[in-house]
């Protein structure tokens, strides 16, 4: 209880989390959907490079046998513990599959794990216990990461201060998504580097394209911001403001939702948007509050035409909380459904190997991917002893395009924008998710970007 | 020269007078005490004089100068200290510290002071002393009433108010207190007025008696008049039959 | 000025502000009836939702003294009781009512005021107050152990779907139960206050439970009573608020309660149906701001913040005494004032334990114990305030953040040692604004007041765009050319900042500032009639303690290298004055203790005992601190401090243990949670061991009248006997009460 976000914070960081996509419209990268060989990991002993060269302490973490990375979560936490337990699970996942498949820069992956209990304080440490005893940080799932110089002031073997580098599995704060040697694989919906001000950001297409299809001309409705901290209200401004200016959507109101309010205080929007007739119900916070949303309206005879929830709502407690109310909910994911683990390899891998599947899990493991595909790209370029954390820093600015063999949306990690491809589920009566948009099953729908010029900080009222 | 001037208080709780159109003149020099019955509304008029309780009506004058809106710290600078019915000692500290409160709070208005020296003064004076380095909490009521007489006396007042001074205290130690108070006004030439059950006490002692019943002035005197008076005696022993 | 000159301009500044707010954030929503109708419509369900919480506070603290502030997670566990039995062991929904109203409910009552309710009444407020904040945190940590946040609990609301449409709004059936609810539980309970019996026995004990008792009435059995109803009030608050709010958090559930507060106030704790009226006004205020009003960025955050708003209003509005004739309590000495060389040699102790330790500390377990060492400082702040002057402010983070932010903001122009002191200057000035309160308000609305200072600071001001609206980033200082980056030179210069104002702590306290402070605690009458004006001391030790916190707040920030709003919450304030309760609020000592002890937990579970064992300690943690505060409200440091003089032997073995077992895990690399149990074990046995040891010296010396005089001293310290009881008194006692020949006489 001591200086610990509440419990809405962590389930907030769900609707930020930049749910992945793959690349759904074929083209670049159609060759990759299939099954993937081991003869396709660059560094596995059965493609003969890792015979025949005897392998040295390149750099702090990597041995001649082992290659470690750290691991931190927020797995320990008094107010919410076992938060992060999915992400540092699949972290984990990911380690045993390579060392199943032979390893990774011809050396063994170890895990060495870090709970950051939801405290700047603790996840500041983590980055100080991995800058001295690992590799490379992969996964990263710590919501209260609110310094990142530890990171930047890490110094190599050699004593240079070439910086950590890091994937984390999200990333909350712009002075950690903006950080030089951290790459995730989204931004967090505010350009880098973060400064004051009107500003140009990206957002994605694929969103208007959706909702105009579905709504149609006349569209307008509710928009619901998350308001318990400022950073999430930010995050999701950009594209509401999008929608609404761009796609004609507009806003008969845009109601602020804080963690704590009981439903009562969603009666004014809700009889707002019966009174108007809105046609949607466009929600950006976190599960929890969007249910109460819904369900508010429903009480006070509100019937849009459509619930759309942008963020948290992929999560069967969200279902199972909702009851009847939810059915017919659309709800806005980045990465292809579980539920098409037949349809791509990595969705099965992925689901087969982490009991805990949800998103925490998921943007830890993409991230444990993309990290795992930037060291190929290293020991391609200079063999397994040229990996170190500057050339590790180097191919992960360089990585272009990555989908996680489809399963996430692409992504450029250096660029740090938000999710450019999602798939839009639909809850069925029966609380299952079914695809909707695309129709196509494992596939994204990718239409690129939006700009719009605007202040966050100050752009939405009320 | 009037050192006190009471002039037509009326103090009203809700529909409660505790305290009716008192008027009293408190000339320099002498000792004034104030009887009357339990609930006559003597405390309340020492709280009016000092300044806890706001009159209803009515006004304080303090060596001529209107003080009735004056909060209680600024009245203690004009030379007004008290001594309070129910105790209320510095518990916590020691004998010697509360005296030195009240002396270090001096120095605000008195220049020269040296607390010090005025607080072994006055513990030699009160013999209280054997019990300087005592937690005041710990002592027995008699003494804590002592302790409150030194510290009072420590801010160097011209008017000194005593609530029931002598209220817990034997009869050596109320002799004592009796001939300090007298050296006192007459050595020191300080003005008291005093509330007192101990008539022995009070009557021995006081210069003028003023005699209080249900919020008003009934009486007022020297100690001898006031004995005789009716209305003095029907308060205290009921009416004739 | 006269005072009703000063009432009329502070009126006028208030209704200006108010405007000057509201004005540019008019919506343009057009005043018709229609809409003032459905403003009053939002407002109830809010307003049954505040009045049914706020019934519960009033009749704790109307018939045991105590302010409940775990009120709201006591109705939290009842709640997630009711959805253990209903939902997951698929009770029926009545049943599980019945039990969960009628006898769980009932059951928490009789063991809370077994077990700690009987000894916070008789303690001080400060103690009270932070008590129940150890109860609120022990029932989250135990709420989030059994029932996993990370899960949902959905509770079906009551009566089903449909309700009454006025004004086309739907007051749901669930709604017209709660606020129907609250009306009858408050005629009920005013009635059974006033007309009854038992409640004139209730509110007799309150008063006086002594003398209650001298006419025959148990005192304990009264309490178990009004501690039952007062459970029973929190279960039905809890159930019926539970369904309204999303996935049943437990968090919101139970801090719910202090947006009830400005309610219970305006029901000035003991009337009932004005607290009714009070919840409407606050609901009422609540919807209107967020029906009609459009506020922007900068204000955006007000609604939240209006019930701490309100409760500021109605606290300064209510008619109080100006200065207290108080009765004289025998309180306990909140402090054993050590003398300035003993001070300045303990400060010498830890800078040099500081000097030698940190470089042999890890870069991470370094900046852990920077984090104990600021807390401490941010504590130190609080001493004179709580300890000196007995004033219960409860918002350290208000000012800490305070300081923080002139600390960023100063570092610009200036080194940031230099800027650490006029971040402490600032919010010394600060500080002296927040004792404005102080000079009103007393005991229990004082701490509330300052509880509805901390929310707004925190809420509000610190929201500001210029304060916290963006995350503030902040470099390590250096003092003259030496650079502090390192984690083990910062920790040492936190140190040295912390030895620095607690020295000059201790030079306030034995100086005549110090003796004026702790007699305006002792009596303010006496200490205004002796010329000692309260507001000047109030405002001088809010400005001591403004500038000690606001140094702290800054190191705070200097060491995470971040300085946001997020770091200044008003809960977990809260509990950090219950860490420096345990120790001892008046010692300047007890800040560092209860930093160094948060930092060693810290690195204990961390680093050594992982794992569920200590995870669940960590979670009962605040529920053992508030019965260790119970059970010595003076503090640990003052208990430990007196055993060691009168059973050193014993103190030793103790201290001893503890650290045996934790060196033998160490040691043997056992596995954290059996090193830990290891540790507990041997205190246990070492204390056992002690106890047969004194128990011997004492009857080896003990023979007829005169006892071990040592024997009496711990055992009478507990009894407020500070001087011991020595052989030449005991005999001098002996013969003036006429006994010294009895053993003679007896034989």
């Amino acid at each position: 209880m001591r200086k610990q976000p509440i419990v809405a914070v962590a389930t907030a960081a769900l609707a930020l989390l930049p749910t992945a996509c793959g690349s759904g419209e074929r083209g670049d990268d159609g060759a990759n959907l299939g099954a993937l060989s081991s003869s396709d990991v660059a560094s596995s002993p059965s493609n003969g490079a890792c015979s025949g060269s005897t392998l040295e302490a390149t750099d702090v973490g990597i041995t001649a046998d082992e290659i470690t990375v750290e691991m931190i979560g927020d797995t320990g936490s008094t107010a919410v513990p076992g938060l992060a337990n999915g992400a540092v699970e699949a972290v984990k996942a990911w380690a045993d599959m390579l060392n199943e498949q032979g390893g990774l820069a011809c050396r063994k992956v170890e895990v060495r794990t870090y709970d950051s209990k939801l405290s700047p304080d603790e996840a500041r440490n983590g980055y100080v216990d991995a800058c001295q005893n690992t590799f490379a940080a992969v996964g990263t799932t710590a919501l209260s990461v609110a310094d990142a110089t530890p990171l930047t002031d890490c110094a190599d073997k050699g004593g240079a201060k070439t910086g950590l580098p890091e994937v984390p599995g999200l990333t909350i704060l712009p002075v950690h998504t903006c950080n030089p040697t951290s790459f995730p694989l989204y931004g967090s919906g505010v350009p880098c580097p973060p400064v004051a001000g009107v500003r140009d950001v990206e957002v994605s297409k694929a969103v208007g394209t959706f909702l105009t299809q579905q709504l149609g001309a006349d569209a307008h409705g509710l928009y619901l911001v998350p308001t318990t901290a400022a950073a999430y209200s930010q995050a999701v401004i950009s594209q509401i403001r999008n929608l609404e200016q761009k796609y004609n959507l507009a806003a008969d109101i845009e109601a602020g939702a804080n963690g704590r309010d009981p439903q009562s205080a969603y009666t004014p929007a809700a009889t707002t948007m019966r009174d108007k007739k809105s046609t949607f119900g466009y929600g950006a916070a976190t599960w929890p509050s969007f249910l109460l949303m819904q369900k508010e309206a429903a009480v006070q005879g509100a019937k849009p035409k459509m619930w759309y929830c942008q963020g948290s709502c992929y999560d069967p407690g969200y279902t199972k909380a909702a009851g009847k109310v939810a059915a017919g909910t659309y709800v806005q994911v980045s990465n292809i459904p579980y539920e098409e683990a037949d349809q791509n390899v990595e969705v099965k891998e992925f689901t087969g190997r982490v009991k805990e599947v949800n998103s925490f899990a998921q943007g830890a493991w993409a991230a444990a991917r993309l990290f795992q595909q930037a060291v190929e790209d290293t020991v391609k370029a200079s063999g397994p002893n040229g990996l170190t954390r500057a050339s590790l820093l180097k191919a992960l600015a360089s990585v272009k395009d990555f989908d996680n063999r489809g399963m996430v949306s692409r992504s450029t990690p250096s660029a740090k924008l938000p999710a450019e491809c999602i798939v839009i589920v639909q809850v069925q009566d029966d609380g299952s998710f079914k695809r909707v948009f695309p129709e196509k099953p494992g596939t994204m729908q990718c239409e690129g970007y939006d700009t719009i010029n605007i202040d966050v900080a100050t752009a939405f009222k009320g | 020269m009037t050192l006190l001037d009471v002039d037509n208080v009326t103090v009203r709780f809700g529909g409660l007078a505790a305290v009716s159109e008192v008027s009293l003149s408190v000339p320099e020099g002498i000792i004034m005490g104030i009887i009357g019955p339990n609930g006559a509304g003597k405390t309340t008029l020492f709280n009016v004089i000092a300044g806890i309780q706001a009159p209803t009506i009515g006004r304080i004058a303090l060596a001529g100068r209107d003080v009735t809106s004056m909060p209680p710290h600024h009245r203690a600078r004009r030379g007004l200290a008290r001594t309070f019915q129910r105790l209320e000692v510095f518990g916590t500290l020691t004998v010697r510290e509360n005296i030195l409160v009240a002396a270090d709070a001096r120095r605000r208005w008195e220049r020269g002071v040296s607390p010090r020296v005025v607080a072994d003064e006055l513990l030699e004076r009160i013999r209280l002393t054997d019990v300087a380095a005592s937690t005041v909490d710990a002592l027995p009521t008699g003494t804590q009433r002592l302790v409150e007489l030194a510290r009072a006396l420590a801010a160097g007042p011209k008017l000194l108010l005593l609530d029931e001074a002598s209220s817990g205290l034997s009869n050596f130690d109320t002799d004592r207190i009796s001939s300090l108070l007298r050296e006192l006004v007459e050595a020191d030439g300080l003005t008291i007025v005093l509330v007192e059950h101990d008539m022995p006490f009070v009557m021995g002692l006081s210069d003028r008696v003023a005699m209080l019943d249900h919020g008003r002035l009934v009486a007022q005197g020297t100690p001898t008049e006031i004995q005789e008076m009716p209305a003095v005696q029907e308060a205290y022993l009921g009416v004739r039959r | 000025m006269s005072q009703r000159v000063r009432r009329t301009v502070v009126a006028f500044i208030c209704v200006g502000a108010v405007v000057g707010v509201l004005a540019p954030a008019w919506a343009g929503t057009p005043i018709t009836t229609e809409n003032v109708l459905r403003v009053v419509l939002f407002a109830l369900p809010i307003a049954g939702i505040y009045a049914i919480s706020a019934t519960g506070l009033v009749v704790i603290h109307s018939t045991t003294g105590i302010f409940n502030l775990a009120q709201g997670a006591i109705g939290m566990m009842c709640a997630f009781l009711f959805w253990e039995l209903s939902v997951n062991q698929e009770m029926p929904r009545s049943l599980a009512l019945i039990l969960v109203l009628f006898v769980i409910a009932p059951a928490m009552g009789l063991i809370l005021d077994r077990f700690l309710m009987r000894r916070l009444a008789r303690a001080p407020l400060a103690t009270q107050l932070i008590g129940t904040v150890g109860l609120m945190a022990a029932l989250l940590g135990i709420a989030t152990w059994i029932w996993d946040p990370n899960r949902s609990y959905p509770i079906a609301p009551f009566g089903g779907d449909g309700g009454v449409r006025i004004a086309g709004v739907l007051l749901t059936w669930h709604r017209i139960i709660t606020i129907g609810v609250a009306i009858v539980v408050a005629i009920a309970l005013r009635h059974l206050m006033l007309h009854t019996r038992l409640g004139v026995t209730m509110r007799a004990v309150v008063d006086d439970p002594d003398l209650a008792a001298m006419h025959g009435v148990k005192p304990g059995r009264v309490s178990s009573i009004s501690w039952i109803i007062g459970c029973m009030c929190a279960a039905l608050a809890g159930i019926l608020i539970a369904p309204e709010i999303g996935n049943m958090s437990a968090e919101t559930l139970s801090l719910l309660i202090i947006d009830s507060f400005a309610a219970a106030v305006i029901g000035r704790l003991r009337n009932l149906p004005m607290t009714y009226v009070g919840a409407l006004m606050v609901g009422l205020v609540v919807t209107f701001s967020t029906t009609f009003l459009d506020l922007g960025q900068r204000w955006s955050k007000l609604p939240t913040v209006l019930p701490a708003l309100l409760l500021f209003v109605a606290l300064l509005l209510l008619p109080q005494q100006k200065i207290n004739l108080g009765r004289v309590v025998r309180t306990f000495k909140m402090e054993n004032q050590p003398s300035w060389r003993s001070a300045l040699v303990a400060a010498f102790v830890l800078v040099g334990a500081a000097a030698v330790a940190a470089p042999l500390l890890s870069d991470v377990n370094a900046s852990r114990l920077t984090s104990g060492i600021v807390v401490g400082v941010i504590l130190l702040g609080l001493v004179p305030l709580l300890g000196w002057a007995g004033i219960p402010f409860f918002a350290p983070y208000a000012l800490a953040g305070v300081g923080a932010w002139a600390t960023w903001r100063f570092q610009e122009y200036m080194p940031g040692v230099l800027a650490l002191v006029v971040a402490g200057a600032i919010t010394g000035i600060v500080g002296i604004i927040a004792s404005l309160p102080a000079l009103r308000l007393r005991g229990l609305y004082m701490a509330l007041s300052s509880i509805a200072f901390a929310l707004v600071m925190t809420n509000l001001v610190f929201l500001q765009p210029e304060i916290f609206g963006q995350y503030r980033q902040l470099d390590r200082p250096s003092i003259v050319g030496l650079e502090l980056d390192s984690p083990q030179a910062f920790a040492l210069f936190t140190t040295v900042i912390y030895a620095v104002i607690a020295l000059a702590l201790t030079w306030l306290r034995t100086s005549r500032f110090g003796r004026q402070v702790v007699a305006m605690r002792d009596s303010e009458a006496a200490a205004s009639c002796l010329g000692i004006s309260l507001l000047e001391t109030k405002a001088a030790v809010f400005a001591v303690a403004g500038i000690a916190s606001g140094i702290g707040g800054g190191l705070l920030a200097l060491s995470q290298r971040f300085a946001s709003q997020e770091q200044f919450p008003m809960v977990a304030g809260l509990a950090l004055i219950l860490t420096l309760a345990i120790w001892g609020v008046g010692m300047t000592s007890a800040p560092i203790i209860a930093g160094l002890t948060m930092a060693a937990l810290v690195i204990i579970t961390h680093d050594w005992a992982e794992g569920g064992w200590t995870n669940a300690l960590e979670l009962a943690g605040p529920g053992l601190a508030a019965l260790a505060l119970v059970s010595a409200p003076r503090g640990q440091i003052v208990q430990i401090v007196e055993h060691a003089k009168y059973h050193p032997l014993a103190t030793v073995l103790r201290v001893g243990a503890l650290f045996a077992g934790g060196f033998i895990g160490v040691r043997f690399n056992l596995p954290g949670a059996v090193g830990f149990l290891l540790a507990i074990l041997l205190y246990l046995v070492a204390d056992v061991l002690g106890s047969l040891i004194s128990e011997r010296r004492r009857r080896a010396t003990a023979g007829g009248v005169h006892g071990d005089p040592a024997a009496s001293g711990a055992d009478g310290a507990a009894v407020g006997i500070t001087d011991p009881l020595t052989k030449i008194t005991a005999r001098a006692l002996d013969r003036r009460l006429g006994v010294s020949n009895l053993e003679k006489v007896l034989r």
